[in-house]
């Protein structure tokens, strides 16, 4: 079943997705033995491993530790994950140290403890970590060295203040911008050095990183080679003794080579691309036993000697050690060499015969990606927009992929000699990049249905050897630095290369520990070897593990994570597996919406005592709702008219002036009926509403919470019920119990007129500059609304309807508007000033009061006395939905005024 | 994380995408005059075109530009030329073109230099004709620079009139940085949150295999007003097929029969969300459609294979009824045009006379053993025609030596029975022809995989 490819489309290929299926092929029944499947349909259900048990294994663990000061002290450095937060235990013991320092100064003793040798070993098992690994960058401390921020030096060189200090304010907030050229920060990968090819070894595993504040050290590690064997956890001593070198400059992305498996060896280069220039380390020599690395460095190539702007990307050319090729941002690229050895001044040598340009004008974006197509000579350059295939033994090119509408390509990554996996911003799309050598072809792709507005998509990639079903498999993460979740997909493709199938599903990891941005996630181990793929052996049951190394750029912290599927042993355990995931998986959703995000303690305690109230119902049948709320009723308006009391002489008025209904007196929650609450409510307003004391009616509160009136409780209630009634069976219950707790958590009370009183209090209390101030701006504001609002003023009409009331003007009688002149300057000083915070301060709250809309038209013809005043605001306030309807309203008021 | 199933726009996304696009398209036209006036040289072939007729208009416009300098410096003096009230009348017609131009659709104007493809996400180029020499010339910074200021220059009026996000937003992408929008700009009410949320919940619970839960998400989902199922028909349905496979076959007939569309797909307007996976159109067979078919013809074989074939009326209707449906679908556009449509019913005719030849009785006799046979035949042949036509349109490729294998099989199948039930006793029959067909089977397939990997 595996000599033919499935049938589909040429240009298309098979086009995946969740529940989207394509062209399959039917085996004859005749040969359809018991273990051959009657279809050949292009999802592998006999997949590496079951993607949707796939878990990070509670095995992982943290390599790197958050604080180098901590480094020096015992702390166990062989914790698990769980046990992450015993981290700042090591702040306490920072707190001793000072204050016994505190304590020697004071008493000009010397230190009680003899100074100990930085390199000082207690005991010989315990080893102190001084190397460059667990280097951290500061994000809080300020540099001391000579670092000019760009922002400072375009604000020099530009006037363009403004902007910066906008981009700098919205970073702030949240990282608004991403520079697209950051490429791996952190990589794993194979060298082999001329001596180890001499002596026959293996290839050794190295670990590059970047470190250091502003990201210019390089460190190279070695990691152990029997780690895999074991398929245990990674320890420190796994690693060896790094080494550093310093670029000088911001380092964006670091380069392993991988070699085609023809050549039978693997590459002793890195290749780093820096802000203004591309460096090669080459592994010179490499200790199996102490782990220790010695390498050395060619002269750097500087983009200057190139062409005018910096690199963005780079690849090792997979069949030949010395070539390079090179793209720069602006998607210049060429071919180079790099020497054999690296003596002292040894360069790196472009060549100009090599070279091209895709230069797009609509082309925004600085990311650009290099890699080795199918031959020597042939190569893919891409942008966000297009990929063209180059061949320079031909001479020519050829825009494969033009994605202009609908998607833009995220990233690239090279399988192997016949393959590359493309991820577009909503397709992951397998790609064969040798058909007879001849042209690209799309093979399968399935739709991931990741954000397709996220442009910080990355994938890592790794490929295993199937050797039960005679296949590849190729696993695929997708992270990104917007969230700390991984996308896992797999492909598989059989032996001849012509069967490609695809996973029926995939899955989502969350990276333990909260970790949420600037993740880099590399697979450990080389691609080709599948012994750390692994069956631990264990009763037949293969657990597979999928090792990954994951490290957190702003922390420079590393994971050690461990992907399995197995099943946790007992079948108790897996349930309390399951549960645990699940409150994971909660909080994670919770996580996801940045601006919203509630204490969640607070919102858990409410939802207990939901629950509470739900199941426990402790309500005595004897008494009906109506006595109930009677009695509430009663309690309410003795505290109101408590309440009432203290407004009218306490002093200390910014307390308490809106409280909420359920901050006075005990709310009873027994009650059943909603009707009868509805009808208490008004009720209560309505007693209140005459003593010029406004509630939230529940109007406002369904505006506020739905962005639409609702009139009626009963109607929302209802409402909400159609909805929930879907989803459980207890759904009035719930609704009702919801519909309460609304009502009582966001109704308030307050007193208009006590703004006012407050405002002049705030605005005498002033001292003599501020009110000065203060004074200039109110004055400002009412000559600026001058023609418009005195207008409004003559009749009392709130000057929200400018318009309306200009066209009334030929109708006003000739001493009307002196008087009103008058009133009006004269509170210019209080009442003119005190406006506007009052606007500012309760807009919201009492948008659409029903109070100020059935009391307005009965003020009108008094317009000039003082209730004027109380009015107002009130009226200012009144929302634009409903100013339409009143403006008609009041416009007939007036034509029979005048 | 995940993309929610709603077009998400607001004003301000559309200012910022207005801004790119008038940005995008000013680069352009700049770097054309650059290309075409400047050095002249190695313009691409397709373009050199358009271009001569650009630097034409040009100069034109230059030599316009230099007579109205003329006439405002000397007065109605300078009216040497006849065509000169013409040219006034031009000039100010060019203006009027100009203002309209401006105000014309940035995107669309954008767009109409692309194809908008509506099978895949891309547009995907694979003709080695298409092959042009590599360009050697490289973009210098002076150059680049030159091209970027110009065109700011020319968008100042819009660049001042935007808000002071989009401001941030077009300074950043200008510098080749990317913009993450937090937000998705003003649009997050609690509305779209809560779209939000349970989409995500959704995806989660589909890859955790939760299927109730995530039944219940989507069924909250599809009822909220703005959420178009076309964007989540397809988890729907994979759902749906976990829980109950008639009902997620249901739904697909649903999807086909209710968001069936045969109206042209216009480039012209500035759809929010690709067509691939969402739409339909006169030469687009929407992929519900494509999915309904195969997953049919999947579950009728299945049936047919659980039953064991005893039952031979009930599955068999199954399977005609599908072949009936396609017959349908294949005489109107977007299906008759699809190669796709014609694989399946071409496979459908396949499994059908597979099946038939399989369960061919030998025991009849006379008109009732040629009807049977007969209706095997028919079926090939149908199966044949049907694969031809696929095959014409260019754009599909299958295991043709496979299915050609298959097909004889089932011919030998019948004519084999023939001749042996002619020459042996009814006894014998049954095993030699099998052990014939494996032999004859292993011959095939052996062969068939040299021929296909070759």
């Amino acid at each position: 079943m595996n000599e033919f490819s499935l049938p589909g489309k040429l240009s298309v290929g098979a086009q995946l997705g969740l529940g989207v299926s394509t062209g399959g092929m039917h085996m004859s029944s005749r040969q359809n033995h018991k273990e051959q499947p009657l279809w050949v349909e292009p999802f592998d259900d006999r997949f590496i491993c079951d993607l949707s048990k796939l878990h990070i294994s509670q095995k992982g663990r943290v390599l790197g530790q958050l604080r180098p000061e901590s480094l020096g002290d015992d702390t166990d450095h062989s914790q698990g994950l769980g046990d992450i937060e015993d981290d700042y235990s090591t702040i306490d013991e920072e707190d001793n140290e000072r204050w016994r320092n505190l304590l020697l100064m004071n008493l000009n003793w010397d230190p009680i403890a003899p100074e100990i040798p930085v390199n000082f070993q207690p005991t010989k098992d315990v080893e102190y970590d001084s190397n460059r690994m667990y280097d951290v960058r500061g994000v809080t401390e300020k540099s001391t060295s000579d670092y000019l921020p760009t922002n400072l030096i375009s604000d020099l060189s530009e006037s363009g203040l403004s902007r910066t200090n906008a981009i700098k304010r919205l970073q702030e907030r949240q990282e608004t911008t991403f520079d697209p050229t950051v490429g791996n920060l952190f990589a794993i990968g194979s060298i082999q050095t001329p001596s180890d090819l001499r002596n026959g070894n293996e290839q050794h595993h190295v670990l590059a990183y970047c470190s250091g504040r502003t990201n210019s050290f390089l460190t190279l590690a070695v990691l152990k080679k029997e780690y895999d064997a074991k398929a245990a956890i990674l320890k420190d001593t796994d690693i060896g003794d790094p080494i550093t070198f310093d670029f000088k400059a911001t380092i964006k992305s670091i380069k392993f080579p991988t070699l085609s498996p023809l050549l039978g060896r693997n590459s002793d280069c890195i290749g780093i691309i820096t802000e203004n220039a591309l460096h090669v380390v080459r592994i010179d020599s490499i200790n199996a036993h102490s782990l220790e690395i010695y390498a050395s460095t060619a002269e750097a190539l500087a983009f200057s000697e190139f062409g005018d702007f910096p690199f963005a990307d780079m690849a090792f050319n997979p069949w030949d050690l010395q070539q390079f090729a090179i793209v720069d941002i602006r998607g210049n690229f060429s071919l180079g060499r790099i020497q054999k050895n690296f003596k002292h001044g040894s360069k790196i040598r472009l060549l100009k015969e090599f070279s091209g340009s895709f230069f797009d004008p609509e082309e925004l974006s600085n990311w650009k990606r290099i890699e080795w197509s199918s031959s020597h000579g042939r190569l893919l350059v891409m942008d966000r927009s297009k990929m063209l295939e180059v061949d320079f033994e031909q001479d020519w090119q050829l825009e494969v992929i033009q994605a202009k509408s609908w998607s833009t390509l995220r990233d690239y990554k090279r399988l192997d000699d016949d393959f590359g996996v493309l991820l577009t911003s909503s397709e992951i799309i397998l790609i064969r990049t040798a058909e007879g050598a001849d042209h690209i072809a799309r093979e399968i792709s399935w739709k991931h249905d990741l954000d397709p507005r996220d442009p910080t998509l990355r994938m890592a990639i790794k490929k295993l050897r199937h050797e039960d079903e005679n296949k590849n498999a190729i696993i695929l993460c997708i992270f990104s630095r917007l969230h700390g979740q991984i996308y896992v997909h797999g492909f598989s493709i059989s032996e001849n290369g012509f069967l490609i199938r695809s996973t029926r599903d995939s899955s989502i990891l969350n990276v333990p520990m909260g970790l949420k941005r600037s993740l880099d996630i590399c697979f450990m181990g080389s691609d080709e070897v599948s012994d750390d793929y692994r069956t631990d052996g264990k009763e037949g049951q293969g657990s597979k593990n999928l090792h990954i190394l994951v490290h957190h750029n702003d922390s420079g912290r590393f994971f050690h994570l461990i992907l399995s599927d197995l099943k946790q042993g007992a079948s108790n355990e897996q349930v309390s597996f399951e549960g645990a995931r699940f409150a994971k998986e909660k909080l994670r959703v919770a996580e996801t919406i940045p601006s919203a995000n509630p204490p969640p303690e607070k919102v858990s305690k409410h939802i207990k005592c939901l629950l509470h109230r739900l199941l426990n119902p402790k309500r005595d049948l004897q008494t009906s709702d109506a006595e109930i709320l009677q009695n509430y009723g009663y309690k309410l308006s003795e505290e109101i008219n408590n309440l009432i009391e203290t407004w009218s002489d306490n002093s200390d008025y910014s307390k308490n002036l809106q409280p909420l209904l359920k901050d006075l007196v005990e709310i009873p929650n027994e009650f059943e009926n909603l009707e009868e609450f509805s009808s208490f409510l008004e009720q209560l307003f309505d007693h209140y509403g005459e003593q010029s004391i406004s509630c939230t009616r529940f109007p406002t509160l369904s505006n506020m919470i739905l962005h639409e009136t609702v009139e009626n409780l009963e109607i929302f209630h209802s409402k909400v019920l159609q909805c929930w009634g879907l989803t459980t069976s207890n759904a009035e219950a719930v609704t009702k119990e919801v519909i309460k707790s609304l009502v009582w958590s966001l109704t308030r009370l307050c007193k208009p007129t006590k703004y006012e009183e407050m405002s002049t209090k705030i605005s005498e209390s002033l001292i003599e500059p501020y009110s000065e101030i203060f004074d200039c701006w109110g004055g400002d504001h009412v000559s600026e609304s001058s023609p418009t609002s005195s207008s409004t003023f003559r009749f009392g009409v709130p000057s929200e309807f400018p318009m309306s009331s200009q066209s009334q003007i030929p109708t006003i009688k000739s001493s009307q508007p002196r008087a009103s002149r008058h009133t009006r300057r004269d509170m210019n000083s209080a009442e003119g000033r005190v406006l506007k915070p009052v606007v500012g301060s309760s807009t919201r709250r009492r948008a659409q009061d029903p109070f100020s809309s059935q009391t307005l038209p009965s003020t009108l013809p008094d317009a000039m006395t003082p209730a004027f005043t109380l009015m107002q605001p009130s009226s200012m306030l009144t929302s634009q939905s409903q100013s339409s309807q009143r403006q008609k309203r009041r416009k007939r008021r007036i034509g029979g005024f005048g | 994380m995940f993309d929610i199933p709603i077009g998400l726009t607001s004003k301000r996304i559309r200012a910022a995408e207005k801004l790119r696009y008038e940005y995008c398209n000013n680069l352009y036209r700049r770097y054309r005059q650059s290309q075409g006036i400047m050095d002249n040289g190695l313009p691409t072939p397709e373009n050199s075109a358009t271009e001569a007729s650009e630097t034409e208009e040009g100069s034109q416009k230059k030599r316009k530009r230099l007579r109205r300098r003329w006439k405002t410096i000397m007065g109605e003096s300078y009216s040497d030329c006849d065509s000169d009230d013409d040219d006034l009348e031009e000039l100010i017609q060019t203006g009027d073109d100009d203002v309209e131009h401006k105000e014309e659709d940035q995107e669309r104007i954008f767009f109409k230099r692309y194809h908008k493809p509506q099978h895949t996400f891309e547009n995907w180029q694979t003709d080695a004709s298409k092959r042009a020499p590599i360009r050697r010339n490289k973009i210098s910074f002076s150059k680049l620079n030159r091209i970027q200021k110009r065109s700011k220059n020319n968008m100042e009026k819009s660049f001042a009139f935007a808000s002071h996000k989009n401001k941030v937003f077009f300074n950043s992408i200008s510098q080749g940085l990317e913009y993450i929008d937090p937000e998705l700009g003003d649009t997050e009410t609690f509305n779209i949150k809560h779209i939000r949320l349970l989409t995500n919940l959704l995806q989660l619970h589909v890859s955790r295999h939760n299927w109730t839960l995530a039944y219940k998400c989507f069924a909250l989902l599809i009822r909220i007003p703005k959420v178009d199922i076309r964007n989540l028909w397809g988890i729907g349905d994979r759902i749906l097929a976990e829980r109950e496979p008639v009902k997620s076959l249901e739904f697909l007939e649903w999807m086909n029969s209710v968001y069936s569309s045969r109206m042209k797909f216009s480039e012209d307007i500035n759809y929010q969300r690709p067509p691939v996976f969402t739409k339909g159109s006169r030469d687009h067979v929407p992929k519900y459609t494509v999915t309904f078919l195969w997953i049919s013809l999947i579950s009728c074989t299945r049936e047919m294979e659980e039953s064991g074939g005893n039952d031979n009326l009930n599955e068999g209707d199954a399977l005609l009824d599908l072949i009936e449906r396609i017959s349908e679908l294949i005489l109107s556009p977007p299906f008759m045009e699809d190669s796709e449509i014609w694989f399946i019913y071409a496979l459908c005719h396949m499994i059908k006379a597979d099946k038939l030849s399989s369960q061919f009785n030998q025991n009849l006799v006379g008109s009732a053993r040629d009807i049977a046979s007969n209706q095997v035949f028919q079926h090939i042949q149908n199966s044949k025609t049907f694969l031809q036509t696929c095959a014409s349109k260019g754009d599909f490729h299958f295991p043709k030596r496979y299915i050609e294998r298959q097909l004889e099989s089932f011919e030998k199948r019948i004519q084999q029975l023939d001749i042996i039930q002619s020459n042996t006793d009814q006894d014998d029959i049954y095993h030699s022809e099998d052990f014939d067909y494996h032999i004859s089977h292993y011959e095939d397939s052996s062969s068939d995989g040299l021929e296909s990997s070759s």
